[in-house]
């Protein structure tokens, strides 16, 4: 059985996609690999930026292997740069 | 380690308005603190030799908060003599000398509340989902990664 997965992107990520919501199909117990898949295919601009991505489900990071329950939002990001200006 | 009754409503903020630095040095002293340590993240007018216009922060702003509160009790764990942490980011379009980040420790003793700041900035850049994106006169450049064009893969 195929769900619906819905995915938030942030900054560059977001920007690549040209939108911060997307809703991806993917079979019922899916990881969220499967769901970047998923995903990349539908955009297939962020696909470049897997080896920098980070995965959250709610407020933790999670790993690509974790396993996406029913109602639960997968968030794809780059590596966080907040705090002050970096030492560059 | 207090019981969390015993400390104030603890800051852990992702706002859009402007920071106070006085602010969140009021939120965290209590009577127990003998020294209150205050970082202030602040734009900056360069960046590898390019003039800065602006900066833009971006934040998951739940899970944000979320990890803002992780690393304040962090900090209460580590250094049982802190008193109260504070953390509070800024995102939107800032300014140049404008506050990104204000951060907030006090101790019983400075050491405490010095090594504690320095630890909370440090990991908050490396663990709490914000983002920003340096606007110059001609461009801007998201800040995180190497260059434009990571490898392939």
């Amino acid at each position: 059985m195929a769900v619906r997965v819905p995915v938030r992107l942030f900054a560059r990520f977001r920007e690549a996609a040209g939108r911060d919501r997307v809703e991806v199909e993917v079979p019922d117990g899916a990881t969220v690999a499967e769901v970047w898949s998923a995903l990349t295919a539908v955009h297939p601009a962020l696909a470049r930026y897997r080896p920098h991505t980070l995965f959250a489900v709610g407020n933790e990071y999670v790993g690509a292997d974790h396993p996406v329950q029913p109602g639960e939002e997968v968030a794809c990001f780059p590596p966080v740069s907040g705090g002050s200006p970096c030492t560059a | 380690m207090l019981p969390a009754r015993e400390r104030r409503e603890p800051v852990y903020r992702v706002t859009t308005e402007p920071l106070s630095a006085d602010a969140l040095a009021e939120a965290v002293t209590v009577p127990e603190a003998g020294g209150v340590s205050v970082f202030l993240g602040v734009v900056r007018a360069r960046s590898a030799g390019r003039r800065v216009v602006a900066l833009e922060y971006e934040a998951h702003a739940p899970m944000a908060e979320a990890k803002l509160k992780e690393i304040g009790e962090v900090v209460y764990r580590r250094w049982p003599g802190v008193k109260q942490v504070a953390m509070a980011h800024r995102i939107g379009r800032l300014g140049i000398g404008e506050a990104s980040v204000v951060i907030a420790v006090s101790a019983a003793h400075r050491a405490d509340a010095f090594e504690a700041c320095q630890f909370a900035i440090d990991r908050l850049k490396e663990t709490v989902p914000i983002w920003k994106r340096e606007i110059f006169e001609d461009g801007a450049v998201w800040v995180g990664l190497q260059g434009e064009s990571p490898p392939a893969g």
